[in-house]
């Protein structure tokens, strides 16, 4: 089984960070208890599934299927679940997104939503989907695509900017931790507060997006090709990491003319990051082999930082179906390193095991889909975010920032003495008579 | 795959009469039943009337009275006792032994008639009262209906019309209704047999049916929104269809609709998932298949967390599993290669005993012959390969993935007295599980296989080893295995209700120890219980004074009523044996009345129960408002985390609190006393005050 999250997956991600959104899927009911699986392993606080008596905060839905259904096309029952959604949540937004095996049907999905829009005075979106083989990555970036495209409100033109293309928050620990500590940064830099955050699952506005404003834009859910935006576009860099939160203070700087001020936040921001990290560096981090399991942008990231904390990443999964020319991943590669990308769950096992046993890595830094062969290898592992969890972190557990960076480094020098020390109790406790 | 074949009515009287241990149970045309005994060479007559009639003998726990012909006293009296123990589940919904369910609701002669007032006793297309299939009816220009049977007997029709229209000879009257038969086209010489009186069936099920001065309505209320009674809506409206595809829970439902309880997709793969390696599974799925899933730790989803009360079994990290998901290119090419390879590899190695392909919606659009494969890798290393199916409607069930799995035990092996098997209890690993292995032994028995929900192969193959096996009753697991325990024919089955609460737990151990051919074995299941009795009494002092409360629509009733409905729960015991005080609320319609009486009837039975239990009837309106009223402390939800209880105060606990076996039946009540004792909806509740204030 390849441990890269599919496009359905990527769409209930995008949905489940919009609160005022349901998702109509073209998809055998089965893909509705995706939504099950997504609020036990993706968002405590999502209930994508809805909770207590499930009939007002569900927000995803799929038709039940039967073979004639497929025979047919699927496009009646689409229309009458389109037609119920959109009855009893007269308020909300719906998005329809084609599945896999709708695609295969070849329901016209597209054809549906546009005349469905008029009826509805445009409060349906249609995500779209061109192949079978599109994964996760797509599935947030096309559903930022549409909702930027659809969701546009009249006025625009203010300073103030708008933000893309970042993972859709869940408001779980790291990524709330995230925003908290972006918003911080972005506060003591002095850039002018965003006009909308799509996809910040509540937490900043996300609606009406403004027109002919600057569009900061991060990697993971922004595709050129995909965004059809009038006004300026700044690519920002994941702020992952010293380097990389520095490259995206110093660009928005540039941009919002606050450039001293933006430098006397990096100088500060760093001593106090250097006197946190320092004694962690030396007694642990420093020669320490991790492997590191994430999107492209995220584990290209997580990279770089463990590599300012004196980490190397021994192993890579990328949890992407790229191909190996991208720019991201020809970045990752490097003499000593084993990249996976779209790994098959055995492999990786295989090879944090062969890892572990060799001695050449005593972590895991990244998603949490192969924690429990982590720890069953005798690993420390360190959750970070996407696509699941499976330790739910009530506090904010941060990684992007100053502050992300300092936390990390606490928490996988946590995880590895805590590993170090159960390994020698272990040790000691079986030479026991 | 369910049985295509009708249900035989004659068969289902002629099982109830084996329960009773009487020779027969013929239904009569008055509504009751009468029960053929033999009592040495002496022939004994029992005729239950469901309603009480002069001179009838009243049984406790036993609705109407009886009349015995033909008996002495005290083999009447021992007639009486097994009557008024014997149950039996009947298929489809059915159960014959109905009286008056639906008669509060108005009659209305339509072509749904039999499906609404009948649904206990016919089933258009699926019952069968000897060669007559029961056809359909047909609703009639003038305000009648008309019942069809049919078959190679001839055809019967029953004219059904209301009462005051029906003013000719040959009418019979039941309640508002009168019935004749309109047309016969059966051979006049074969009518006396029993098998083609069909009207005699028809007759005493019109008596159970309907009561005298039970409303008649021209036409049935729109189905626009579900009622809060939880009943099934008339019509297929496209809404409704929705609803019920999506899981949506009308407002007071607090009891699972029954087609949730349905043991799904995720259950057969968590079962092959978390077999050994004497079963080697290849996954053949799309790339988004919501099949592939469970093997997330902690994932769960509703019917998985429902259908089951264990978690659900998860993937077993280190055994070889071939998941295949097949590219776009493949899957348009319908590209079976990669498929065929990887099965057999699977059957190649050599600790594989039994490989399982399990297809996805995928193969069933693309036209992938999986059974196909399957028998050429058959014939290639003569291993069984089976198909387990979950596509859309070809939805292989957990009876005949069962049934496949035990292909490969080995039925020569000869019986052996001392080893049972124990058939859907616990997985294999759980603390039951754990329990059982200690304690089994202590009986003097040897545990041969624990299967359902877990499979081993080793036990799978020596299943026949066992002289006997131990069904849990529960209808779920009944089911499960009902078709793998027909290929066993010579094997005895036993049904002991699984082990939750003290006293069911206690004869559970009972029974095994019977089975183990204990002197007393009553003795020694106690002696088993005694270790943990000063603990269980510690904890029952704290719940005595507690009240917990159910909210019950009339449908839930049987959950109650029944413990095999609800995974063999009886709640109603279990909570009282913990020592807690039951409030009931039977949320009342006019509807509501009969499943009162029943919940009523129940506690009136049972000398516990009736100390303990308060039936209390409050009309329909929202959950929250009915629950703030009561003072019970904790409140019954298969809906958790439930906000409706929350919000009114209380605590919910859900089936899952309870856990069976010794220690199981201590941990429950420790959970439900500390559940009880929680402030936290108290502290909710006032910091939610306190903010609405603050607004």
């Amino acid at each position: 089984m390849r441990l890269a999250p599919k496009y359905l997956d990527g769409v209930l991600l995008a949905v489940n960070a919009l609160p005022g959104v349901r998702a109509v899927l073209d998809a055998p009911r089965c893909e509705q208890e995706r939504a099950w699986i997504f609020d036990q392993t993706h968002d405590w606080r999502a209930e994508l599934s809805g909770a207590g008596s499930y009939t007002r905060d569900r927000r995803v839905f799929a038709p039940l299927w039967k073979t004639a259904t497929l025979v047919q096309g699927t496009e009646r029952t689409l229309a009458e679940m389109i037609d119920f959604v959109a009855r009893h949540h007269p308020g909300d937004t719906l998005l329809v997104a084609p599945s896999f095996l709708s695609l295969l049907a070849n329901t016209d999905v597209e054809g549906l939503v546009a005349e469905w829009r008029k009826k509805l005075s445009g409060r349906l979106v249609f995500v779209g989907r061109e192949s079978l083989d599109e994964d996760w990555v797509d599935g947030i970036r096309r559903t930022q695509a549409a909702v930027f495209r659809d969701l546009r409100g009249p006025r625009g033109g203010s300073r103030a900017p708008v933000v893309g293309g970042f993972l859709p928050f869940r408001r779980e620990g790291d990524e709330t931790g995230n925003l908290e500590e972006i918003l911080r940064l972005w506060r003591l830099a002095g850039f002018p507060p965003p006009a909308a955050w799509p996809f910040s699952a509540g937490l900043l506005p996300d609606s009406p997006i403004p027109r002919h404003t600057p569009l900061v834009a991060f990697p993971i859910g922004f595709d050129a090709s995909r965004f059809a935006w009038e006004g300026e576009v700044i690519e920002v860099e994941l702020p992952i990491g010293i380097d990389a939160t520095c490259s995206m203070l110093r660009r928005l700087a540039r941009k919002f003319r606050c450039t001293r001020r933006t430098e006397a936040v990096i100088r500060e921001e760093s001593r106090a990051l250097a006197d946190r990290i320092r004694p962690l560096c030396e007694r642990t981090l420093a020669g320490l082999g991790v492997a590191v399991l994430g999107d492209p942008w995220t584990a290209d990231g997580l990279c770089r930082a463990l590599g300012e904390l004196g980490v190397e990443a021994c192993l890579v999964g990328v949890l992407r179906r790229g191909n190996a020319a991208d720019p991201v991943l020809a970045r990752l590669d490097r003499p000593g390193r084993q990249i996976l990308l779209d790994p098959k769950r055995a492999d990786f096992e295989r090879e944090l095991r062969r890892l572990a046993r060799n001695r050449i890595c005593e972590a895991v830094v990244g998603s949490a889909v192969v924690a429990d062969a982590a720890r069953q290898a005798g690993l420390a592992t360190v959750e970070i975010s996407a696509p699941h969890y499976l330790e739910h972190f009530a506090e904010p557990t941060p990684y992007m920032g100053f502050a992300g960076l300092a936390r990390l480094a606490e928490r996988l020098t946590n995880a590895v003495e805590h590993q170090r020390h159960l390994a020698e109790h272990a040790r000691k406790r079986s030479r026991r008579p | 795959m369910s049985d295509p074949r009708p249900v035989q009515l004659l068969d289902l009287f002629a099982a109830l009469a084996r329960r009773a241990g009487a020779a027969a149970a013929v239904p009569l045309h008055d509504g009751s039943l009468l029960y053929r005994f033999r009592e040495g060479r002496r022939r004994v007559e029992v005729f239950h009337s469901p309603w009480h009639r002069p001179g009838g003998s009243v049984v406790r726990g036993v609705e109407g009275c009886f009349f015995v012909r033909g008996a002495t006293d005290r083999f009447a009296a021992a007639c009486l006792r097994r009557l008024a123990g014997a149950r039996t589940r009947f298929p489809l919904s059915l159960d014959p032994l109905a009286v008056w369910e639906d008669a509060d609701r108005p009659v209305v002669l339509d072509a749904d008639f039999a499906r609404v007032h009948l649904r206990r006793f016919l089933d258009a297309g699926r019952t069968a009262w000897g060669p007559f299939l029961f056809a359909g009816c047909d609703a009639n220009e003038d305000r009648t209906v008309t019942l069809v049977f049919e078959g190679p007997a001839g055809r019967v029709d029953f004219r059904v019309a209301p009462s005051r229209a029906a003013r000719e000879e040959g009418w019979r009257r039941f309640g508002p209704l009168a019935v004749r038969i309109a047309a016969d086209g059966r051979d006049p010489a074969a009518v006396g047999s029993v098998a083609r009186r069909v009207e005699t069936y028809v007759y005493y099920a019109f008596h159970r049916a309907f009561r005298p001065g039970q409303p008649l309505a021209a036409a049935r209320p729109e189905p626009a929104h579900a009622s809060p009674n939880g009943d099934v809506p008339f019509r297929d409206d496209p809404d409704d269809r929705i609803r019920q595809n999506l899981d949506q829970v009308p407002e007071h439902a607090f009891f699972l609709d029954p087609f949730l309880r349905r043991i799904g997709t995720q259950e057969t793969l968590g079962t092959l998932l978390a077999a050994d390696e004497g079963l080697a599974l290849v996954v053949h799925t799309d790339q988004e298949c919501t099949t592939k899933l469970p093997w997330l730790k902690s994932c769960g989803h509703l019917r998985s967390l429902f259908a089951r009360l264990h978690p659900l079994p998860t993937h077993a990290s280190g055994r070889e599993i071939e998941w295949l998901e097949p590219v776009q290119a493949q899957t348009i090419r319908g590209d079976d290669t990669v498929l065929l390879r990887a099965l057999r590899r699977a059957a190649g190695r050599r600790k594989t005993r039994i490989v399982a392909l399990m297809g996805t919606c995928v193969g069933d659009v693309t036209g992938l012959d999986y059974e196909g494969l399957a028998a050429a890798v058959e014939r290639e290393f003569g291993k069984p390969v089976v198909v387990i199916g979950q596509m859309l409607e070809h939805f292989v069930e957990m009876d005949h993935t069962w049934e496949l799995l035990l292909q490969i035990a080995d039925r020569r092996r000869p019986p052996e007295a001392d080893r049972i098997n124990l058939v859907g209890y616990a997985p294999a690993e759980s603390d039951l599980a754990d329990e059982l292995r200690g304690t089994i032994p202590r009986l003097g028995l040897r545990l041969n296989a624990l299967l359902v929900p877990s499979f081993h192969s080793r036990e799978a193959r020596d299943f026949a080893r066992a002289a006997c096996t131990v069904l849990n009753p529960a209808r779920s697991s009944t089911f499960e295995f009902a078709r793998a325990a027909a290929t066993f024919p010579t094997m005895r089955f036993h049904r002991i209700p699984p082990p939750f609460g003290k006293s069911a737990t206690i004869a559970f151990y009972r029974g095994l120890a019977e089975l183990a051919g204990a002197k007393d074995p009553q003795a020694e299941a106690e002696a088993l219980w005694a270790p943990h009795e000063p603990e269980f009494a510690a904890w029952q002092e704290r719940a005595r004074g507690v009240r917990v409360c159910f909210l019950v629509r009339p449908g839930d009733a049987t959950c109650l009523l029944e413990p095999e409905e609800l995974h063999g729960l009886d709640l109603l015991r279990i909570l009282a044996e913990f020592g807690f005080g039951i409030d009931l609320v039977v949320l009342a319609g006019p509807e509501g009345e009969t499943a009162r009486s029943r919940l009523e009837r129940r506690a009136a039975a049972d000398p516990l129960l009736a100390e303990t239990v308060r039936t209390i009837r409050r009309p329909v309106r929202e959950p929250t408002a009915i629950l703030a009223t009561l003072d019970a402390r904790l409140c019954f939800s298969e809906f958790p985390p439930d906000r409706r209880a929350l919000e009114a105060g209380k605590m919910f606990f859900q089936p899952r609190d309870i856990q069976p076996g010794l220690a199981g039946t201590v941990r429950s009540l420790a959970r439900l006393v500390r559940l009880a004792e929680s402030a936290f909806p108290g502290t909710w509740c006032r910091l939610r005050r306190a903010g609405v204030r603050h607004r």
